[in-house]
This record gives C-alpha cells, sequence and structure tokens, in this order.
C-alpha cells in the first residue's frame, strides 16, 4: 500500500452519496477507510442499479462501487449496545469520523463529537445533512435528488415557457462532497500544527448555494431574480445546443466573440452566414431565434464528432453533447485515464473514476474493489480490536457482527 | 464571490521585468494556481519545472480546459462545452427539446472545487515529505462526478441514460417525476421505496386521508418494504395522479411546513428572492455583511458552508479592486517601496 494517506484512518458512518465520495478520496489514496453498515438497513446505492447481470442485491451495485473503491466493510449493529461499544473502540485507532445521518439521530447511538471527544481526544468529526444540524429547520430530511429544488438550481433549470427541471441527480451531492473532502485535509493539517482535533457540521444545502453565489448576489446588488434562460447567455451569441445526424446527437457551441462568429460563419460556408448583419454580437442578438434555427439546420446534416473536430480547429469553443457511452470512449478522458476497469466477482468488470486532477509526484495507487457489505469484519476485529476467534464468533452468532453473504 | 477574502495585485507577466517580479513572488508562495491555455506559462518561462527550480517544494495547479496533455489540450471551452463533454448536459431537460444547461455557469466552479481538493492533497503530501508537485486539472474531467450512475449504466448494462424532464430515470424501466406543480409554484418530491422512502410514503398518506384526498394505495402499501428504486412504473403512474391533485390544493410554503412536521421528503422549487430571505438560513448567521464597490449599504454574501466547532467561517473581506493590494503584497513579500512600485507602474509592469 502507498498514497499521500497512508496512515490515516477513517470511520465512514455515512451513506448514500456525500460522506461515501468524501471519504473515497482518501481511501484512493491510501487511507484506511472503515465503513460501518448494516445488512439490515444497507445503503440506498447497494439498492441502486445497474447491477452485475442486472441482479438486484446488496453486493452487486456498480453504482455504489464507483464511490467506495479501496474501502473496508465493518458489518454491525448499531442498535444493540455491544455493536456502539465495538464502533467506539474503532474510533479510539481512528483520526477521522465521518456520517450523514439527519441531526439527532448520532446523539441518539451515543456515537456524537461529545462523546467520541472522551474516547479520542483529536478526533475529526464530520457530520452533513441536508440543512445542517443547527437552525430551525435542521430537522429535515431528504436527498439530493430533492434537495436541488431548495438550494434554487431547479427553478434557474430548463426553459422561459415550461416548468423546472431538476439537474439531473442528487445534484448537491457533487458540488458537497469536495467541500468536506477539502476541510478533512485542512483539520489534518490543523492537527498536525496544533494537536488539536476538529468539529466540522456541513449543510449540503449550503454547500449547493456556494454554487448559486452569482445568481445571489445578482439578487442582493441588482435585486434581480434570475429564472430559466434555456440555453441562452447574457453577453455570447449564439450560444446553444444544436441537433446533429443521428438519433439524439447534439453539438453545444459557444461564440464567444466577433472574430469567433467570422471563423464560425466561414466554417459554415453559406449565404446567411455572411449576412453583415450577423457580424456584430448585437446584430445577432437581435435574431438569435433567426440564427439558431439556421445553425440547427447546417449542423443537422453532420455527424457531432465531425463538427467537434471542424469548429475546435477554427478555435471555437464546441462540445459534443456527451452520453455515458460517449464518455467512454472519449479520447482525452482515456489519455488521462480518467476511468479506472476493476474486476471483482460481486460486481463483474466495472468502471471507477475518482478525481478531476492529475497528481505528477503522486498518483493514486492501483485501486481495490469495492467490498462486499461486512467483507471485512473479521479482518478488522483481528487486526484492528485484536479479538480472538471465538469472540468474534460470538458476536456474529448473537448478530451484532455481520459478516458478508 | 470567487474573489471575496483574497488580495490583489496586477503584474504585467508580457514583460521579462514582471516575469521577474513575479518569480521573486513564487519564491515566497507555497501553492501557485493559474488557468492559462497549456503552454503560456511555458513560453513565459513560468511553468512548473521553471518555478519549482526557485521555490523547491511548490504546488504549482494548473486549471486548464481539457487537461494539459492529450487529443484535446488544446481545445477552447466555456461553461455549456464543458457541462456537453463532461456528461451533465446530455441528462438535463425535456425528452423533446434540446439539453439544456443551468442558467448560471456551473462548470468553472466544480474545476475549482477540484482544484482545491488537489491543491490541498498536495499541500498534505508536502507536509509530509516536503515534495512540492504539478497539479493538473481538466475542468471537462472535473464534471464526471456530477454523472452519478450514468458511466456504470453504460459499462455494466449497456444502457444510455436519457433525459426526462422533470423526471429522471433510475432504471430502464422506471421513470419517477421530481417536480411537482402546486397552488402556487413546484415543489420537489419524489415516489420511492426503502426505509426513509417508506416512512415519507406512509406519512404522506395519512396527511392526504386527514384533508379527506386519502388514497389506497398511497396509504396502504408497504413502501418500505420495496429497495429504494424498487418500485414498478405502473405503482408510480397509480400513485401520482392522486398526489398531483393533493398537491395542487395547497402553496408550496403550505406543502413544505406539513412536509416538516409530518417527516415527509419535500422541498419547495425556489428562486433566488426565496434564498436570500430563508429563516432557516437567516436564524443561521448564513449571511456575512460585506462592503461592496459603488454600494453605500452592505451586501450580504453566503459564507463558507462549513460549522466549525460550533462556528461558521466568515469571509475576510469583499473581492479586492484591481491592484489594490499592491503596495502592501509588493512590500511584504519582496521588499518593494512605494517609489519603486510608482516607477514600475510608469513603466507599465504592474
Amino acid at each position: 500500500m502507498s498514497g499521500i494517506f497512508q496512515g490515516i484512518k477513517i470511520i465512514d458512518l455515512s451513506w448514500v452519496i456525500v460522506g461515501p465520495r468524501t471519504t473515497k478520496y482518501f481511501a484512493d489514496q491510501g487511507a484506511t477507510v472503515i465503513r460501518v453498515e448494516n445488512i439490515e438497513h444497507p445503503c440506498a446505492i447497494r439498492q441502486s442499479p445497474p447491477y452485475k447481470d442486472g441482479k438486484s442485491g446488496v453486493n452487486t451495485s456498480t453504482y455504489f462501487a464507483i464511490y467506495n473503491t479501496n474501502k473496508m466493510s465493518f458489518g454491525v449493529d448499531l442498535s444493540h449496545p455491544e455493536g456502539i461499544k465495538l464502533v467506539k473502540r474503532l474510533v479510539a485507532w481512528a483520526d477521522i469520523v465521518t456520517e450523514s445521518f439527519a441531526p439527532g439521530v448520532i446523539e441518539k447511538l451515543g456515537l456524537d463529537y461529545e462523546e467520541l471527544k472522551k474516547i479520542k481526544p483529536d478526533i475529526i468529526f464530520l457530520r452533513t445533512s441536508m440543512l445542517g444540524s443547527s437552525g430551525p429547520r435542521a430537522q429535515v430530511r431528504g436527498y439530493g435528488f430533492q434537495l436541488v429544488g431548495y438550494a434554487g438550481f431547479s427553478y434557474i433549470t430548463g426553459w422561459p415557457d415550461k416548468m423546472p427541471i431538476p439537474p439531473f441527480g442528487p445534484y448537491t451531492d457533487s458540488i458537497a462532497s469536495r467541500f468536506t473532502a477539502s476541510v478533512l485535509i485542512l483539520a489534518l493539517l490543523h492537527r498536525k500544527r496544533t494537536g488539536r482535533g476538529t468539529y466540522i457540521d456541513l449543510s449540503q444545502h449550503e454547500a449547493g448555494i456556494q454554487f448559486l453565489a452569482p445568481v445571489l448576489l445578482n439578487k442582493e446588488i441588482n435585486g434581480k431574480t434570475k429564472g430559466r434562460e434555456g440555453n441562452a447567455h447574457p453577453a455570447f451569441y449564439p450560444h446553444g445546443v444544436y441537433p446533429c445526424r443521428g438519433h439524439d446527437r447534439w453539438i453545444a457551441i459557444s461564440i464567444t466573440s466577433d472574430e469567433e462568429w467570422r471563423a464560425f460563419a466561414a466554417v459554415i460556408n453559406q449565404a446567411w452566414a455572411n449576412d453583415p448583419v450577423f457580424s456584430s454580437a448585437t446584430g445577432r442578438k437581435q435574431r438569435e431565434e433567426q440564427i439558431n434555427s439556421l445553425i440547427a439546420q447546417w449542423t443537422a446534416t453532420h455527424a457531432a464528432e465531425e463538427l467537434f473536430t471542424l469548429l475546435q480547429g477554427k478555435g471555437i469553443a464546441a462540445g459534443i453533447v456527451q452520453n455515458g457511452q460517449d464518455i467512454v470512449n472519449d479520447p482525452q478522458l482515456a489519455h488521462r485515464n480518467a476511468l479506472w476497469y476493476l474486476d471483482a466477482e460481486h460486481l463483474g468488470r466495472h468502471a471507477v473514476f475518482g478525481q478531476g486532477f492529475i497528481l505528477s509526484r503522486s498518483p493514486p495507487p492501483p485501486p481495490r474493489p469495492t467490498p462486499r457489505i461486512g467483507e471485512h469484519t473479521f479482518q478488522i476485529c483481528k487486526e484492528i480490536l485484536n479479538m480472538t476467534d471465538e469472540e468474534v464468533a460470538n458476536f456474529i452468532g448473537e448478530g451484532i457482527l455481520q459478516i458478508s453473504v | 464571490m470567487p474573489k471575496a477574502g483574497k488580495r490583489g495585485i496586477t503584474l504585467n507577466l508580457d514583460l521579462e521585468e514582471g516575469r521577474d517580479l513575479f518569480r521573486k513572488l513564487v519564491a515566497k508562495a507555497d501553492v501557485v494556481i493559474e488557468s492559462f491555455p497549456p503552454g503560456i506559462m511555458a513560453q513565459w518561462h513560468l511553468d512548473y519545472e521553471d518555478l519549482s527550480r526557485i521555490k523547491p517544494g511548490l504546488i504549482y495547479t494548473s486549471i486548464t480546459p481539457y487537461g494539459r496533455t492529450g487529443p484535446y489540450r488544446d481545445y477552447k471551452i466555456t461553461d455549456l462545452t464543458a457541462l456537453a463533454m463532461g456528461g451533465l448536459l446530455y441528462l438535463t431537460g425535456d425528452a423533446d427539446r434540446p439539453p439544456v444547461r443551468i442558467s448560471s455557469p456551473q462548470a468553472y466552479l466544480h474545476a475549482g472545487a477540484e482544484a482545491c481538493l488537489g491543491t490541498l492533497t498536495a499541500l498534505y503530501h508536502q507536509t509530509e515529505t516536503g515534495e512540492g508537485q504539478l497539479v493538473d486539472v481538466s475542468i471537462q474531467e472535473s464534471i464526471l462526478g456530477t454523472t452519478f450512475n450514468v458511466i456504470p449504466m453504460w459499462v455494466t448494462e449497456g444502457t444510455i441514460v436519457p433525459r426526462m424532464g422533470a423526471s429522471r430515470m433510475v432504471s430502464t424501466s422506471l421513470e419517477i417525476s421530481m417536480t411537482w406543480p402546486c397552488k402556487d409554484g413546484y415543489v420537489s418530491f419524489s415516489v420511492f421505496g426503502g426505509q426513509s422512502g417508506g416512512r415519507s410514503m406512509k406519512n404522506l398518506g395519512q396527511w392526504m386521508e386527514e384533508t379527506g384526498m386519502g388514497d389506497d394505495m398511497v396509504s396502504h402499501t408497504d413502501w418500505g418494504s420495496f429497495d429504494f428504486y424498487g418500485l414498478t412504473t405502473e405503482m408510480i403512474e397509480k400513485v401520482s395522479q392522486p398526489i398531483a391533485r393533493f398537491f395542487a390544493q395547497f402553496t408550496s410554503a403550505e406543502l413544505f411546513e406539513g412536509a416538516m412536521s409530518r417527516g415527509i421528503i419535500l422541498f419547495p422549487v425556489v428562486n433566488a428572492d426565496y434564498i436570500v430571505n430563508d429563516p432557516h438560513l437567516a436564524a443561521k448567521g448564513f449571511w456575512q455583511e460585506l462592503e461592496y464597490p459603488g454600494k453605500e449599504d452592505k451586501i450580504a454574501f453566503p459564507r463558507p458552508p462549513y460549522n466549525i466547532n460550533g462556528e461558521y467561517l466568515s469571509v475576510k473581506s469583499g473581492a479586492p479592486r484591481k491592484g489594490e493590494h499592491n503596495v502592501e503584497v509588493y512590500g511584504e513579500l519582496i521588499g518593494l517601496t512605494p517609489q519603486e512600485l510608482e516607477a514600475l507602474k510608469a513603466r507599465g509592469i504592474v
């Protein structure tokens, strides 16, 4: 084993996406991350498609796999006091504890920061929830899927003449998990400098709102409430998504200057494109609808890949609207090894991915596949908790510890 | 907002004298972050290799459209095209219209978040080993995390996840509405199973019954016994109409209040006006008053989303004006006097 965070030990009580994606950054760089799981109440993502061979089950989701490489899974029943005791023994060994229950749950379990500090005074404790654990609405439960509405994303996504559209998936999860991972590194650096632990409470709502700061400040400063604007841009014309040859194929094009427009018009090479009325941004703005429909007629006769190469070759920001298959076949992402392919009996051959950055000196070590639920219970009991085979067997017999089946 | 809490200086890197000043600043720095197109810093002899000789252990974070190497390294990017190439755009929008973006730019923020994480990861390594490195951030790649199960769906199942308007597809056969009209707008809600989904559905069923709008299937299905996504399209279709009729009777505020007190997973779809007045955020002290150029009154800025040891982090100051801290920074870091700075300014270097 190697990696930047080798030697860092994390007890991960979190589930779904924000917490597990946070600890994945550390696991992929060598940290020992133990996911505390319960077979009776498996993580929602363990129950989310796709599954190996299309068969649902707690161990076969390759969606779960993308967030849980390099981790260990410890199966334990937290509704049993002995289960809590075992987790506390793990906390005494750990550097970081993460959890993402609704506020109040961790306190009920007796695994809250105040309790854990008694066991490990310099513990770093991260809790994350929908709206944070303080404030009048702290008790609200939910998922990123619904939170996107309350964080302001749905309202400004879609077309002015139609109802709001949520951005795909639990969008705020993709934002919050970077804030949480970053702050944990800061807490590790702080502990190194001062010897002190840190309590961190992150509201996924507030993390999401950071990505709408310009919209909020526009309200504060100019009194403007942003609505849905389709693909229109306040300063670039044209700026849109145009159909290409084939089924559901599209190219996104942004013309950011008059110079780019001239280059674009030369590529189109049709009389209308050279009309001087379009040579200025103002002229193009006034006839945006007309221009968009003329561009669409032209793009529809070409393949998206062909237009992408052609336009980028002329210095124009064009992008294929890539679907899952396109991403997997993208030569640039392949060049950067953005996707890693792993094989595991319970998951089949599957793809995982990590971070959007490459570290020149410290690339992550080759990943180990995502564990089955309870896969490492026995190993953790033996190697970390120094339990005897008999003790472990007894706990398993009483249903307090669980092993993968 | 992304510039709040920073100090701002000016420097003309087109001139060799400017680049010399930059090298002197780098000698005092831990981290350099730049977002020029690939090759520009090398042309100036200010690339990672050049600067790490000046400051051993330097962390150099480079943010580029597609990464510093590879077939697309010289290609241009905008928010729209980054979302397209990173896979998010295809997934958002109505099936019968072109894919559509979020109306406020997102791609650069994802890249910034990734760059922050990469820089801190490298900084951690540096404090452990003394070694610096190049952090090569791709804006395109930073979008991949927003595609959730889309890559697994292709690799494992050969399924292309489509866009579905106000619904989302969670498997090849299941479509669930995520945005529902109500009396005065919309709410975010979905029918789903599993433990928490089951509880939420049961509580909704009760509320509907209390108002005389009860529905047998909403109330008497054991939603908790299904997987998170283990419902059938038929079940969802059957309960959607009574739920939609129920939501239509109430405002989004009424639905949210009711949902909060009854344990139903539902949020209102809100706009900027709502968020800046949100009582939860206000009570928590989320907003921080900062001066803003050209405004007499202070402006409420969102704080970083962390509560650390019981307190919010604060932003130190608003965004700097251009060159606001020239005297301070050049003075502190490389000992330039205000007179020397004036001379540099006259020659167009700062």
